[in-house]
């Protein structure tokens, strides 16, 4: 998969630093699990990260800290072991990231049109959710306070342009906007906002009943 | 490798012997180095005293156990701690603060079914007059199309009728909807 839309250097920086919270995270990852170049600058940022980790001033650590550590060498790892790579929920291909975190129950919104919260703390008023939209519908017309991330995982959504799977969005705040799924097949994104959105009177009400 | 080997090894090597032999000497090498770092990167960063405490042990407990992991084509052993530390700390807020479901659950729009917008006070009674008016048969088709998210395939099977008169029950019904709803949307 070859994406032609990317995370922009600001944000892959806050990502591979430490800086954006897991949530938005999760669907920054989604990204960089399946592309070559920005997994590349992650790596970088990492790799720089690295040297000033070399070049701090050691601090001192409790007396019996390595006696606390050694103690705990020979406990088995209470770390739940990874999910298995390339599972699957209605044919779209999970990103590592977000099944380590898990994901909540499907919501229905309408016919194939099922939303899944990822379960990451909200910090900064951030929260990642899975969305599956089947081909050639629109979610309602929606406006966000703050940011929005889109890791477009299958399928193509149309948002004044076209993004394909791969492909990120990051929207600053915005005012109304509309998400159309392409016609080739339903679109699976991985979306991260950043306060609650707005959805336009009585079509967020409606939309599902009718939009068969 | 002895124990004077680790001593004047290179983290590298020090990280290969815990993947290899669980050698608690090149452990202990890699602890005198890196763990007092880790917790002075994490006070840098704004991290607590006691958070980068448990955070630098937590973080070499973690080298010990995922050693095998290490790539060395793809990471400095540095930028390698430092990832471990990085999600340590992520995690770590995680553990102080997990959501419920319920909080995620904000930004999906209102209604999540067709219920709940039969529940709702706009409009909601256009919307049950509205339902209301459909055939049970087309009520059906709608029900299992919505709340079983089936494929009119697996409705036709399910209702023993023929898959072109799902597709027409939907249509009808759907153009109902719409004309009875007319200007609400």
């Amino acid at each position: 998969m070859s994406a032609r839309k990317h995370p922009s250097g600001p944000l892959l920086e806050s990502f591979a630093t430490g800086v954006l919270p897991l949530a938005p995270g999760i669907t920054v990852s989604a990204h960089v699990e399946s592309c070559d170049v920005c997994s590349a600058q992650v790596r970088a940022f990492e790799a720089a990260e690295g040297r000033a980790l070399d070049a701090t001033p050691p601090a001192r650590l409790s007396a019996d800290a390595y006696a606390r550590v050694l103690a705990r060498l020979d406990e088995p790892d209470a770390e739940p072991s990874p999910p298995p790579a390339g599972l699957e929920l209605d044919g779209i291909r999970l990103p590592a990231a977000a099944m380590r975190a898990g994901l909540g129950p499907r919501r229905w919104l309408g016919p194939g049109l099922w939303a899944a919260p990822v379960r990451a703390q909200r910090i900064d008023d951030w929260r990642t959710f899975l969305l599956r939209v089947p081909a050639a519908t629109a979610i309602p017309s929606h406006g966000h306070r703050g940011g929005e991330l889109i890791a477009v995982l299958a399928g193509s959504f149309h948002d004044g342009e076209m993004f394909e799977a791969g492909d990120f969005a990051e929207n600053a705040a915005s005012s109304d906007h509309q998400l159309k799924a392409g016609a080739d097949g339903p679109c699976a994104c991985l979306i991260s906002t950043q306060g609650r959105l707005r959805w336009r009177g009585l079509a967020r009400m409606i939309t599902p009943l009718v939009g068969i | 490798m002895t124990f004077r080997d680790c001593a004047i090894g290179e983290p590298a090597e020090w990280i290969a012997g815990i993947a290899l032999r669980q050698d608690r000497n090149c452990f202990a090498s890699l602890f005198t180095e890196y763990a007092p770092r880790v917790k002075g990167y994490l006070l840098r960063k704004g991290a607590g005293e006691q958070i980068a405490e448990e955070l630098a042990q937590e973080t070499l407990l973690t080298v010990w156990r995922k050693a095998g992991q290490f790539d060395p084509t793809r990471a400095s052993p540095a930028a390698w701690i430092y990832t471990i530390a990085r999600n340590r700390h992520l995690d770590a807020v995680r553990r102080e603060r997990h959501p419920s479901d319920h909080d995620v659950m904000e930004l999906i729009p209102e209604p999540m079914t067709p219920e709940q917008a039969l529940g709702s006070r706009e409009g909601g009674e256009r919307v049950r007059t509205a339902l209301g008016t459909l055939t049970e048969d087309q009520a059906a088709v709608l029900r299992l199309s919505f709340f079983e998210d089936l494929t009119h395939t697996q409705i036709a099977g399910q209702l023993g009728i023929p898959l072109g008169t799902v597709k027409s029950r939907i249509r009808l019904a759907a153009a109902h909807l719409r004309s009875a709803l007319d200007g609400l949307v």
